[in-house]
């Protein structure tokens, strides 16, 4: 026992340290440091592809086992609310339509948020990127409303938001051909995680 | 494995601290500060080349770039430092020319140990400035590591550990946060169960070595809602005595490990990249001559690298002093006109919301440091 616990303490150490009591004089100041006059110099650099530097959905699908091989499926998908403290889902969708998932690459087709405000169908359309794993699950990053903007309201930029591997996620049995239901769980903030609903046929 | 591959991985550690815990944080921190250590001392001007100086070129014959990034007429970047010119671009990068801690007599072993303590000298305190600054946040740390740097040392309650992969190692640590764990109540023993949990999920995750995975990890735990608000990186090899190299070469290489890093850092943090600023931190510059080896030797002034969604608005700031020889620092070294102690000053105001004059006495230990902020984040 004694050994094993001095064998712990090799990787974990509880440290206390305390700040000296009483603050030194400064005897390396003055002389060695001028201060007088700082200058900022504008930057003039301009990049072509400085925009292109990142991506709001740059995800890192290395983890991933993603399956490029199932040929194509299209799906009608819904995605709606889930208040993270009741595990209440809502009745109503942020957004639903149709999408097609092809070599492993998930395309958003048709669809339309009702969360107005600043949402559109080019968000999903231009920049989501998902991928489906050998597992059936859609992992990947893409813009998410998850506030409704009423009249008055100001509007709001999308919320960028990881698919991941979700333990409350239902993968799409790839190998079934017709009628497989599937969900992909997301989280999304400290109140609410999101449900996308799938219904998945093979083209 | 080739000779890249070996450099990137030699030397790299990484730390994480300031995780906030209930009960024990006063209020959420407004972002996060990640420190790159650049250990070796980085030659500033190489990585930020002063090309409107008109002594620079007949100083710099062997190693002068050929091919320099323009950031504008005065200045220039090191080729290899691509992704922060990116960053520059959006207006997510500045830079602070002709700076250091003060401190001059061009020891490693002082000069690392003053950059993290941010005292009035080389070993005039145990804590180091960043450790001092969560404690004025009222914000206990958890670093990754055996050792916990002297940067991040404070004076409250710290748990370190390192990340080992030496079989059998995670049960006994589980083991003992456990004992410990039973020992405490309420919300201590919250704590440490946190802790426990996280060395579980260490346990079962790969931890990466090199600087660029690492940081990479570090933007992600720092991006997870309770995650730590500090990190600190060590990336070394920059005394480059000889064969420095210009466009190519060793202290190009490392520049390109320290853009790497950087970029990893982004892509860690995602969104939370809006909220992160990163600085770079080296004991000293080099000399503004190439020795008789083609390379630099110990100096004081170098450049530091600043970058992160905080930063509003990129720009050089700088009070440059001049490369002609009665402008050097003993005829020899680029002159420090800002103490970066300053600049470190600002990126903790920033971050932790704390007083500018609260953070130069209880932090840096002085009651005379400039405010740098409005340079750097207006």
């Amino acid at each position: 026992m004694i050994k094993a616990f001095l064998y712990c303490l090799c990787f974990i150490s509880l440290i206390s340290t305390s700040v000296t009591a009483s603050l030194p004089s400064d005897q390396t100041k003055g002389a060695l440091v001028k201060e007088d006059s700082i200058r900022i110099y504008e930057v003039d650099l301009v990049l072509e592809n400085a925009t292109d530097a990142f991506s709001k959905t740059d995800f890192d699908f290395s983890l991933y086992d993603i399956n490029d091989t199932h040929g194509q499926m299209r799906c009608g998908f819904g995605i709606y609310r889930a208040i993270y403290e009741t595990g209440v889902i809502e009745d109503w969708a942020l957004v639903n339509g149709d999408l097609l998932i092809q070599d492993g690459l998930v395309k958003f087709l048709n669809h339309r948020w009702r969360t107005r405000g600043l949402s559109n169908s080019s968000y999903l359309t231009k920049e989501a990127n998902l991928k489906l794993t050998k597992e059936g699950y859609m992992v990947g990053k893409i813009p998410y409303f998850h506030l409704f903007v009423d009249e008055g309201e100001p509007p709001m930029l999308p919320l960028y938001v990881s698919f991941k591997e979700h333990k409350n996620s239902k993968p799409i049995a790839i190998n079934s051909s017709i009628g497989v239901s599937a969900e992909m769980w997301v989280e999304v903030d400290g109140w609410a995680d999101g449900v996308m609903y799938l219904l998945c046929n093979k083209v | 494995m080739t000779r890249r591959e070996l450099l990137k991985l030699t030397g790299a550690s990484l730390f994480l601290s300031a995780a906030p815990v209930s009960g024990f944080t006063k209020d959420l921190p407004q972002g996060n500060i990640s420190v790159i250590l650049l250990q070796g001392g980085m030659d500033g001007l190489t990585a930020v080349p002063p090309i409107g100086d008109p002594a620079l070129a007949s100083l710099r014959q062997e190693i002068g770039l050929s091919n320099p990034i323009t950031v504008n007429p005065f200045f220039g970047l090191h080729p290899k430092l691509q992704h922060f010119s990116k960053l520059m671009a959006r207006g997510e990068a500045s830079i602070v020319h002709a700076t250091s801690f003060p401190y001059t007599k061009r020891s490693h072993f002082e000069g690392q140990n003053y950059m993290q303590g941010g005292g009035s000298s080389p070993f005039s305190t145990t804590t180091g400035w960043l450790g001092r600054a969560l404690d004025l946040a009222l914000l206990p740390g958890r670093a990754l590591s055996l050792e916990l740097p002297l940067i991040l040392r404070g004076s409250l309650n710290v748990d370190n550990f390192y990340p080992a992969r030496v079989n059998g190692s995670s049960k006994p640590e589980k083991w003992l946060i456990e004992q410990i764990t039973m020992a405490h109540q309420a919300e201590e023993a919250k704590a440490f169960q946190a802790v426990g949990d996280k060395v579980s999920d260490q346990a079962r995750s790969n931890i990466p070595r090199d600087p660029v995975s690492l940081a990479k990890y570090a933007g992600e735990q720092m991006s997870t809602k309770g995650g730590p608000v500090a990190s600190v990186i060590r990336v070394n090899q920059f005394d480059t005595h000889a064969l420095q190299g210009a466009d190519e070469g060793s202290h190009g290489d490392r520049l390109e490990l320290l853009d790497e890093v950087i970029k990893a850092y982004r892509e860690g943090l995602g969104d939370a990249w809006d909220q992160s600023i990163i600085l770079t931190l080296t004991e000293f510059g080099r000399t503004a001559s190439v020795n008789g080896t083609g390379g630099t030797d110990h100096g004081y002034a170098s450049v530091g690298l600043l970058a992160g969604g905080l930063i509003d608005n990129s720009r050089v700031i700088s009070e440059w002093p001049g490369l002609a020889d009665a402008d050097l620092y003993e005829e020899r070294d680029l002159y420090a006109t800002i103490d970066y102690r300053s600049v470190c000053a600002a990126c903790i105001e920033r971050v932790l919301g704390l007083d500018h004059d609260l953070i130069s006495q209880k932090v840096f230990l002085t009651s005379k440091l400039k405010r740098t902020y409005d340079y750097i984040f207006s």
